[in-house]
Order: structure tokens, then sequence, then C-alpha cells
């Protein structure tokens, strides 16, 4: 295994491509994975429990300062910015929010940046705002791989087109092949 | 978006607790970093070495640093389902019980929790009934509280809140503009004291029958919430209300032992031992 953690973000349009990211989530999966979805603060329900009965892995709204455990989705809860504070721990944060967004991608993939650096996964799925490109070029800063949603496969263009105009992902899939490259992990 | 290191953090961490005895030590890390990056661009300081030498040179600076670096609850009536639990059930609760309530919300920065709360007990007739005390950790953010502006994309949050809270009517009645800004009406905290203490040596002087304190404990480690949030039980009658925010953990705080539950998915408890 090339990584010890992915992080995937995704705003409006990105509801199918994670779907089908989820269902194939290799079960043995060893590794946690963090999803940053930009979701309405106030729909505290029915979310977590959609995307739970979906996902191939155990999947959760962390607490603050949870452990982190290999085989286990995060998903970032509404409102709350979502941190890695170290390997063993999430933290949230109440922040001001980030492009508009809490959760902010570009908060949750920097941070996670800072603590996995080589061995982080960071995939960017499509949106209608700039988050994520800051955090796209966290983890290409720190040595991790990124790929970003093919903006002509996207259902909204404006956050993978803003990603690949000022960063310089690793590759650029449709759906399918980001779905390939994560069958195999 | 982290241009500060761990190590600068704890660079600045020193520094502070040298020279004006204050410990940042017990916060988490990962947020702390964040908010002097984020200090760093809004002030257009290109190093931490730029922050140590002007908190050192600048009283005004360092008290603008400590102001930069706290965070406060950002909207009025978030989680707007607790309040609407507040106002319909826990309060009337409460006044049935206690002729005179007491009320304390520690740990104030912006003040929106405070506001909150005095505009629920205002619209409840509770105002005069019910003391509200609040706590700051230091002058510049008390004037924050009282004083403070909320800017725009605050004061749509806020007011989408309020919406969910009071469905059909608005937060402008309780602010007033000046110069194109919104202010809280300073008139809303008239029957509230505000104390200044620190937030991790708090004390709880008064009988209090319940406590708000949403979305502190997460700006603190993991060993400093614990105690922090086991100090203020130590000071509680059994039977206080006690309110954390709806993401923050009972098991991760160490807590369940000395709680029982009113409701999980609020985060509201009864302190027992």
């Amino acid at each position: 295994m090339k990584h010890d953690a992915l992080v995937i973000g995704g705003s409006a349009g990105s509801f199918r491509a994670i779907i089908h990211l989820l269902e194939i989530l290799a079960i043995d999966l060893s590794i946690p994975v963090f999803l940053c979805l930009h979701r309405l603060k106030q729909a505290r329900k029915g979310f977590e429990e959609t995307l739970a009965n979906i996902a191939s892995l155990p999947l959760m709204e962390p607490f603050d300062k949870e452990k982190i455990k290999p085989g286990i989705i995060y998903l970032a809860p509404a409102n709350y910015h979502m941190l890695i504070e170290n390997k063993r721990t999430i933290a949230l944060s109440t922040e001001d929010p980030i492009q508009y967004s809490r959760p902010s991608i570009d908060i949750c993939f920097a941070s996670a940046a800072e603590i996995y650096k080589q061995r982080l996964l960071a995939i960017l799925l499509s949106g209608a705002n700039q988050d994520g490109t800051g955090g796209i070029a966290a983890v290409n800063r720190h040595g991790g791989y990124t790929l970003v949603q093919d903006p002509t496969d996207c259902e909204i263009t404006t956050m993978c087109e803003s990603a690949i105009k000022l960063t310089i992902p690793n590759q650029i899939l449709t759906i399918p092949e980001i779905i390939e490259f994560v069958s195999l992990l | 978006m982290f241009t500060v290191t761990d190590h600068e953090t704890k660079n600045i961490i020193h520094t502070v607790s040298q020279n004006f005895g204050i410990d940042l030590s017990g916060m988490a890390m990962a947020s702390l970093r964040l908010r002097i990056s984020q200090f760093c661009r809004n002030h257009h300081l290109q190093s931490t070495r730029n922050i140590i030498s002007r908190m050192l040179d600048d009283p005004l600076f360092f008290e603008s640093f400590m102001l930069g670096i706290s965070v406060g609850s950002p909207d009025m009536f978030r989680d707007p389902e607790l309040w609407i639990r507040l106002r319909d059930q826990i309060l009337p609760d409460m006044v049935r019980k206690v002729k005179t309530p007491r009320i304390f919300i520690p740990g104030c920065v912006s003040g929106d929790e405070l506001y909150s709360m005095a505009i629920l007990l205002k619209e409840s007739g509770l105002d005069k009934q019910i003391q509200l005390t609040a706590t700051c950790r230091n002058n510049p953010i008390r004037k924050q509280i009282e004083y403070g502006h909320l800017s725009k994309g605050r004061y749509r949050n806020c007011q989408d809140n309020y919406l969910v809270f009071h469905p059909g009517s608005t937060l402008d009645k309780y602010l007033t503009v000046r110069d194109g800004k919104r202010f809280r009406k300073p008139g809303l905290l008239k029957q509230v004291k505000i104390k200044v203490q620190a937030e991790d040596h708090l004390n709880i002087s008064v009988p209090t029958n319940l406590i708000l304190y949403r979305n502190r404990m997460i700006y603190f480690n993991r060993d400093t919430s614990r105690l922090v949030a086991n100090r203020m039980l130590d000071q509680l009658p059994a039977g206080t209300i006690f309110i954390i925010g709806i993401k923050e953990s009972v098991k991760h705080l160490g807590l369940t032992d000395r709680i029982d539950v009113v409701s999980s998915d609020l985060n509201i408890y009864l302190k027992t031992v």
C-alpha cells in the first residue's frame, strides 16, 4: 500500500461519483478515508445514514477528538471544519467558513497533508466554488498524490477547473477512471 | 493554508508563556496553527519572528494577536433545534423548579451564544427572572462582545438560524446599522454580568442551574479539555444542566460517569456526581 490515508472532497454535482466511490472501496482497505463534502448546515440527519447504507466500509461522522482507525470512512459533520490533528486523532472546528464553506475541503486536505505528507492520496470531485484548490496545492507541496476529476466529466466544473488552473494535479481523470484507480487500493 | 510550522507554533506558545504568563500549550495544535497562519496572512506578516518581535514591542499588537487566535461560536442560534428545546422545554421546566435560576456561559469570544440566550430570555419573558452570567478571557474580548460588528457572512448565517428558531421573524430588530455595519443592540446585555476570567481556571462562584459551554473544548487538546470539563463539573451542584457542542463527546471528555443524558442528540446533560 503506497498510501496511509485517502481524502475525498466534493460539492455540487459530486454525489453520483461519491456513491460509486463508496461502493467500490475494498472492504479490507487498511487506511482511513476522510470525506469532506459541502452540505446543508442545518440538515444534520439523513446524509450520514444515506452514505453509510451505500458504503462498503463503516462510515461515521466523527466527534471532536475521535480516534482515527483504518478501514473507517469519516464524513465531515455539517457546519464544522474537519482537521486531522495527528495520525491518531480528528479535530473539529467552528472557525469561519473558507470559500463560503464549512466544512472546508481546503482545511481538511491541508491538515491531512501536514500529517500524512507523501503517503496521502487526495481526490477532488465536482463542485461550484474554488474550495479544494488550496487543499490540492497543499497535498502536492507535501509530496502526496492528487487526482482531480476531469472538468468535462463534472456536472459542475468550477471546483476542478480551478484546481487544474492553479495547481498541477498528478492525474486528471473521469469518474470511471477514478473508480478504477480507487478499486485497486 | 498552514503557513506556520509546528516548531514555530511552539516558539510562539513559549514566548507568550514566558513574557505574558498565558499558557497556550493546552490548545489543540492543528486549529491553533491554522489561526496563527490566518493571523499572519491578515496582518501581512512574513514569518513568526515578526509576530514575536512585534508582540514584545507593542502591547496593543499582543492584544490583537490574542484576539485573532481566539475562536468564538461563529453564529447566533447555531443549531437552532437546541435553542428551540431550551425555549420550549428546558427553561420552562427550570423556572417551575427554581424561583430565580442562573445560567452561566463561560469562555465567550464573539458573544454569539450570549446574545442568543439574551434574546431567547427576552422573547420568553424570562430576562428578569433568570440571571445570565458570562465570562471572557480579557477586556479586549469583552469589548468585542459588547461592541463588535457582525460581518455580512455571519449576519446571513445568524439570520438563517434565527428563522428556524423563530419562523417569520427577523434578527434585524435586535441590530443597529452604523456606517454600513451591523451591531447587536447593547441593551440586549443590560441584565447580563460579564466577568473576565481565564477559561482553563474558571471560578463558578454563584449557584448555577444551567451551563452552556458549546464548541469551546474542541479548541483544547484532549488532556486540557478533560481537565477543564471536570474542573467545571466539580464546581456545579448535582442537577445542573450541562450543554456542550453537538459534536463534542462526553466519552472523549471522560465525563460519562458524572452525568445523566437529557438529550444525546443535542448533547444536553444533567450533572450527577
